[in-house]
């Protein structure tokens, strides 16, 4: 291997953990608040990869696509909390799990109706449709350096949210102890409906910019749904920051693995996944299991 | 000044004992020694440390730092489930049974944890005679005889006081810790907890957690006195009362 | 409920109408036109899967999402072992489906035991996933597409049961059935035995029970194991009547039906999967499958939505056991 293709898949792989992060804190941020999962998560996307699809399909442009999918994945957050979540916070694991389960086969079939199930590729926004020369010989994508840092301004926005502002504070106390919220007589309910539009804000997000980078197909949310899972678990339960440094180290083991020991790579992820249950299995900067 | 104590070996005994939550010390250097024959209560205002040590001695918080040697092995650390084997007995502060299942079938089980061979796939719960007449004696002693196969969640709060007791020495144990057993219960049933607590400490080393004071000094044979998590005194009951310090930090304010 | 074994049937009449059920199956076939005696097959195999599932969820309290690969993976292992040109006697592919079952269940067990929870639900379906992407992923099962096998065939000692090709579907129906009548009367006795209680304590509080001195962990490992080689059986099953598999057989999607059956049948007995599996199977699924051929999948959302959404929260025992779920118990030392 000669160091720019090393670079390359370095700068793949820190793309890839951005990405994962955007799914992977939602899920982290929605089960630490309202004890809930969401296994759905992986579905919503995939439906913003497939709204990128379809608003480049109908503008010629991703651009749109990038606010309206913040924008309307918040509003959809808010819906299907409102409408259906915030009934199963007291309920049992399994209750929710089929729940989310439904959810799935509905998003999927919604998507099937609307879109079909063929593979579609999604252009690169023109502007961003050139390589970036680094070294002599060696350039990169200019959309994934364009992703590295929309993801990197995300992650930054939300880090400020949690650590700096007060609803960031009261949603860290609500982790850490949900009986907290009600003692501060704090409106709890409007604190689950933010962090759940959030989380589904940035899982859409995640989607809408995947969506040049992977194609869209049916069923892609499932792959991404199970590698943020074990971000979560390496990160943590709850644990942002956590998510954060997980999803890095998941994206470079899996794109280094995957360009490098093509053979293995599929199983690397869950031997560390393994590895951390061994050592510290509340992850490794969770603070409960 | 030093109260004499038993000069056999204790059967339970802390060195040092040590918890910290994240800053916080919620046992502080805590040294103890339990004796058979012994009701020793500890005493100490609100979040003195008491059920965190309490849940440090029965294992299910693993010690910062300290000892803890239980008739002669050092046992510090070791999880819940074997403390119970090398026989520790323990009751909760807040009542914490098998809600669903019957009184008898929460004996049993206690019994069952120490005294049944092997795994047990291949013997009927319902026949396994050796043990239900152990739990219906165990419940026969501590008065639970008449509501044997009620269930567990329905009885009244005094009941289940009394059955998280039955709980704490199905399992034949050496040391029984008493979490609070007495919380919430009326002065008839306390009455009858006083004789129950006695008879208790004529066959187990007994530690006894507990807020109310005239009780305390009733049937304490040795007392500890904690405050933020620390050991401030300890010694027989008479030796307590007397002690200006305990008086001013503890006795005086609360009683 | 009653402390003696509360996933069984209570009175005389509850036995006999579970016996009943099991002849009315066995009759089946004498009335079914084929289509439907396959039909019974697929359900009753599912049911198996179902029932294995239960001893996690309903006697343990552990609610795996990695159940269906220890089933899948049974079914490929009945393909690795059977050579290209012929068929092998089942008392060779059934021992081998199980102790792969074993294995695998044993040590994903052993890793995901040592969390809990919302932890335990990611863990059981990445692993799961993990074993998945074995076989979707590289070729060593005929890729996504799956593989057709030569079924086993019912063979001992020389001796090899031969029959009419017509007859064949009549025979995995009544292996079937005989299987998932002798799985239940197993899981009865053993939710009876001592082993069977201490699993029962601890899906009702399981800090309680290490208080009074179980190793819980072993305990729910050794259900674990117990409830994968069980889905082994079933898996074995499936490879022996439809001789095909593929990476479907492996995927969380299966665990996540099973728990549906769960929960249809019944979460607080031990026939309810059973008799949800026979449900969902047997008539939901097929029924969707009739009326919306191209929409299978959106009817089950739909009707899986339903259900969640509408089971009445307070319906005998099921209320009861969630209260008791819930009431976690208290943080060690957080109290003082």
């Amino acid at each position: 291997m000669d160091i720019a293709s090393l670079l390359v898949q370095l700068l793949n792989g820190v793309q890839y953990g951005l990405l994962l992060f955007l799914i992977a804190s939602g899920l982290t941020l929605i089960f630490g608040v309202m004890g809930i999962i969401n296994l759905a998560h992986g579905s919503l996307f995939m439906l913003g990869a497939y709204s990128a699809f379809l608003v480049a399909r109908a503008t010629g442009s991703l651009w749109l696509a990038v606010p309206a999918g913040l924008a309307g994945g918040a509003l959809f957050g808010l819906i299907l909390e409102r409408g259906l979540f915030r009934r199963f916070y007291t309920r049992d694991h399994l209750d929710q799990v089929l729940l989310t389960f439904a959810l799935i086969l509905l998003f999927e079939e919604t998507r099937s109706l609307l879109v079909g199930n063929d593979f579609y590729s999604v252009p690169v926004p023109a502007i961003l449709d050139f390589s970036i020369p680094i070294t002599s010989g060696f350039a990169y994508s200019a959309y994934r350096f364009a992703v590295i840092a929309l993801c990197l301004v995300l992650a930054a926005t939300l880090f400020f949210w949690i650590e700096r502002t007060k609803t960031g504070a009261i949603i860290r106390a609500a982790a850490e102890k949900p009986e907290m919220v009600d003692v501060l007589g704090i409106d709890s309910r409007r604190i689950h409906a933010t962090v759940f539009a959030v989380g589904t804000s940035l899982a859409v997000i995640a989607g809408v910019l995947a969506a040049p980078l992977y194609s869209v197909y049916p069923g892609m949310g499932d792959g991404f749904l199970i590698i943020s899972f074990v971000v979560v678990v390496i990160g943590g339960l709850g644990s942002v920051s956590g998510a954060f440094w997980a999803a890095l180290v998941i994206g470079l083991v899996d794109t280094l693995g995957k360009a490098y020991v093509p053979k293995a790579a599929g199983l690397a992820i869950y031997v560390l996944m393994a590895a951390v249950l061994l050592w510290r299995p509340s992850g490794l900067f969770g603070q409960r299991a | 000044m030093t109260d004499p104590r038993p000069t056999t070996a204790p059967v339970l005994a802390s060195d040092g004992l040590t918890r910290n939550f994240g800053g916080l010390a919620a046992v502080r250097d805590v040294s103890i020694a339990l004796h058979r024959r012994e009701l020793h209560a500890v005493i100490g205002p609100n979040g003195a440390g008491k059920s965190t040590l309490v849940n440090l001695l029965s294992g299910e918080l693993a010690p910062t730092a300290g000892r803890i040697n239980l008739m002669g092995r050092d046992v510090a650390g070791e999880p819940s489930w074997r403390m119970a084997h090398l026989g520790i007995g323990r009751s909760f502060q807040r009542t914490n049974l098998l809600g669903p299942a019957s009184v008898l079938e929460n004996v049993r089980l206690g019994i069952q944890a120490r005294h049944a061979q092997a795994s047990g796939l291949f013997r009927s719960a319902g026949k396994a005679r050796d043990l239900i007449d152990r739990a219906d004696a165990v419940l026969a002693r501590i008065g639970l005889a008449g509501v044997r196969d009620q269930i567990a969640g329905t009885l009244s709060h005094g009941h289940q006081r009394q059955l998280e007791i039955a709980m704490a020495i199905a399992g034949t144990p050496q040391v029984l810790l008493l979490d609070e057993p007495m919380a919430g219960i009326g002065p008839e049933e306390s009455e009858r907890m006083l004789l129950l607590l006695k008879s208790l400490a004529q066959d187990h080393a007994v530690l006894l957690i507990e807020h109310d004071m005239d009780f305390v000094f009733a049937v304490a044979d040795w007392m500890t006195v904690m405050v933020d998590g620390a050991v401030l005194a300890d010694g027989k009951p008479e030796t307590i009362r007397a002690n200006v310090a305990v008086q001013s930090a503890y006795l005086g304010g609360a009683a | 409920m009653s402390s003696a074994g509360t996933l069984l049937p209570r009175t005389r009449l509850g036995m006999y109408g579970l016996a009943a059920g099991a002849a009315a199956l066995a009759c089946l076939p004498l009335i079914a036109p084929p289509y439907y005696i396959e039909l019974g097959t697929t359900a009753l195999i599912a049911a198996m899967l179902a029932l294995s599932l239960q001893l996690l969820v309903g006697c343990t309290g552990l609610v795996s999402l990695g159940h269906g690969a220890f089933y899948g993976l049974a079914a490929y292992t009945v393909y690795l072992v059977t050579p290209a040109n012929g068929a092998l006697p089942v008392w060779l592919t059934l021992p081998a489906a199980v102790l792969a079952a074993a294995l695998a269940s044993l040590v994903v067990g052993a890793l995901s035991l040592r969390t809990k929870g919302f932890f335990f639900l990611m863990v059981t379906l990445a692993f799961g996933q993990m074993i998945f992407f074995l076989f979707h992923d590289t070729k060593i099962g005929g890729g996504t597409d799956g593989a057709f096998l030569a079924k086993p065939v019912l063979a001992a000692f020389g001796y090899e049961l031969s029959l009419p090709r017509r007859q064949r579907p009549l025979i995995a129906y009544y292996v079937s059935l005989a299987l998932l009548v002798a799985m239940y009367t197993g899981l009865a006795l053993l939710l009876r035995s001592l082993f069977g209680r201490v699993l029962e304590g601890i899906r009702i509080n399981e800090h309680r029970m290490q208080a009074l001195g179980y190793d819980t962990y072993r305990y729910k490992l050794a259900a674990f194991a117990l409830a994968g080689i069980l889905a082994g059986v079933a898996g074995h099953m499936w490879a022996m009547h439809r001789g095909f598999v593929n990476p479907e057989l492996v995927g969380w999607h299966r665990s996540a039906e099973a728990l549906l059956m769960i929960l249809l049948g019944g979460l607080t007995t031990l026939h309810g999967p059973i008799i949800g599996a026979l449900a969902y199977v047997g008539v939901l699924r097929e029924v969707a499958s009739l009326w919306f051929p191209e929409r299978t999948l959106l009817v089950e959302g739909l009707v899986i939505l339903a259900i969640v959404l509408l089971l009445p929260r307070g319906l005998t025992g099921l209320s009861r056991h969630r209260l008791e779920r819930k009431s976690e118990p208290h943080k060690a030392g957080a109290d003082d």
